[in-house]
């Protein structure tokens, strides 16, 4: 037996990979970052609120080894504006930060 | 027969108003831009003469202050067809009605049927309900009161029109047995012909439906040939026009939303494929073939964006619709950043036509489709599998470059 046609069919998903996760940088008077507190289990992707819960711990920036800045989709509500940063690490890792110009908070993304 | 007209005055803007409740008590003008120049589509009931079809600079000349807004036609149209639908889950005979009076400020443009007044036929349905009370009661259930029904009940469509026009928003009027009487102080413009006819039954000293039912028929009918008597039977509460219900068309929708409201065109066919392989996987459509499309698609701060794909051959996979969907979108882009996209198939014929190749990847889609099924049958869940697919590989945002799309076979 066909199923009622007009049934509205449930809505399916797509979901961005890659979306940023929050981090806590401490940085210096010009605002570049000196110190990255990476969370070992980041907020759920999207979310747009800092992580809540145990402090992470702080590791200093040896180097910054790169900066980039990007504006986009200024026509929309929330425009994009973003100053990236391409961080070497105390310990030799290499993470790449940005500081959202729209709200100044700061998220760790893949680039 | 007796007969429920469900009327719903200024449709258009109420829909509006439904999302944006500030709207009320406004002056709001519903632009269409459909036709050589702008005309009006709606206005809020605020706005009483400026009959729909009017060009805009006329309206705006009676009412400069009143708020603008672009006409979402599709989504009237949308909203409605909800309407008849929960209409009817309480009566099998639901029919809207394509011919509402002139200047009630809701006809949608030139070409296209008003919305905001169906009728319902309730003959032998108060036994089902437990009596007429309760089926009255459900009619009021299924419309929301946030668009301002107002219910008539008659034995015919014209009475139960005048006494849902005489209703107040959400309540039940009944012609009452009388009907000269009731219907005797309305002016002739409650009918439903054209103008020319109410302009010359003014001529003739005829303003209300009174001054009609007094003649005799034969009188009439001289003046207005067959239509005399349609005018005079109907003056007198005499209407029996059938009620044709809507053809009930075989169609398959689906709808994704995008987590981002996108401009990018690779994103859009990226989710017009994965909606058709959706609706094409549909055991319902399985060797069978779709002669249209319907695309729609929700853009930010802008109307509906709608296209209709006919295709020349009907189609009888995703891969085959896709490529006439994709050239008709790229004719003809959405015209700004797109928050969701359905689309609906209809003109579904088992007529396969020709014959399709043995080696194609069925079987793989198969394999892959009873894996599903048994992994399903095992979590209890849907088993959430995702593609991982380019979406704007260019794009200088990271989180657009890539998307993961439900996997559906």
């Amino acid at each position: 037996m066909v199923k009622d046609p007009r049934a509205p069919q449930g809505a399916h998903r797509i979901v961005p990979v890659n979306v940023p996760t929050p981090v806590l940088v401490e940085c210096d008077g010009a605002g570049a970052p000196l110190a990255v507190g990476l969370q070992a289990d980041s907020t759920p992707a999207g979310s747009r609120q800092l992580a809540v819960g145990s402090p992470p711990h702080p590791r200093q920036v040896a180097a910054i080894q790169s900066r980039w800045r990007i504006d986009d989709e200024w026509w929309r509500d929330r425009p994009v504006s973003r100053l990236y940063y391409a961080l070497l690490l105390e310990d030799g890792a290499v993470v790449t930060v940005f500081q959202d110009l729209e709200d100044n908070t700061w998220w760790q993304q893949r680039y | 027969m007796l007969i429920a007209c469900v009327l719903i005055k200024h449709f258009s803007f109420q829909v509006e108003a439904e999302a944006m409740p500030h709207l009320a008590g406004r002056e709001v003008l519903l632009i269409s831009r459909e036709g050589k120049t702008p005309a009006v589509a709606g206005t809020s009931p605020a706005i009483t003469d400026v009959p729909a079809g009017t060009p805009l600079s006329e309206a705006l000349a009676r009412h400069p202050l009143a708020l603008q807004r672009e006409a979402d036609l599709p989504a009237y149209r949308r909203r409605f067809d909800e309407v008849l639908d929960a209409l009817e889950a309480v009566s099998p005979l639901v029919e809207e009605n394509p011919s509402l009076r002139r200047g009630s400020g809701q006809a949608l443009g030139s070409g296209r049927a008003e919305l905001g007044c169906a009728y319902v036929g309730l003959d032998g349905l108060a036994e089902l309900y437990g009596g007429m009370t309760k089926l009255l009661q459900a009619l009021q259930e299924v419309v929301s009161p946030r668009l301002e029904p107002r219910f008539g009940i008659g034995p015919g469509r014209f009475p139960a029109t005048v006494a849902a026009s005489a209703a107040q928003p959400g309540q039940i009027l009944e012609a009452p047995p009388t009907l000269i009487e009731f219907l005797a102080p309305y002016p002739v413009e409650v009918l439903p012909v054209p103008w020319e006819t109410v302009a010359r039954l003014k001529r003739l000293g005829l303003t209300a439906l009174g001054d009609i039912a007094r003649q005799k028929l034969g009188p009439m009918e001289t003046q207005f040939g067959p239509g005399g008597r349609s005018l005079w039977e109907m003056a007198r509460g005499i209407d029996n026009r059938p009620i044709f219900p809507r053809q009930q068309e075989l169609s398959f929708e689906g709808r994704v939303d995008f987590p981002v409201a996108t401009v990018s065109l690779e994103t859009i066919y990226l989710a017009v494929e994965n909606l058709l392989v959706q609706l094409y996987g549909k055991p319902e459509l399985w060797g069978r073939y779709a002669r249209l499309a319907l695309l729609r698609a929700r853009v930010s701060r802008r109307p509906t964006w709608e296209r209709k794909v006919a295709f020349k051959e009907a189609a009888g996979s995703a891969q085959t619709a896709l490529r006439m969907i994709k050239h008709a979108i790229s004719l003809y882009p959405p015209s700004g950043p797109v928050e969701d996209l359905s689309i609906t198939l209809h003109g579904v014929t088992g007529e396969a036509g020709r014959q399709t190749s043995l080696w194609t990847d069925v079987r793989r889609q198969d394999q892959l489709r009873e894996t599903l099924r048994q992994l399903e049958a095992r979590l209890g869940v849907r088993p959430p599998i995702y593609q991982y697919r380019d979406a704007e590989p260019w794009s200088r945002i990271p989180e657009r470059r890539r998307v993961l799309i439900e996997l559906s076979l």
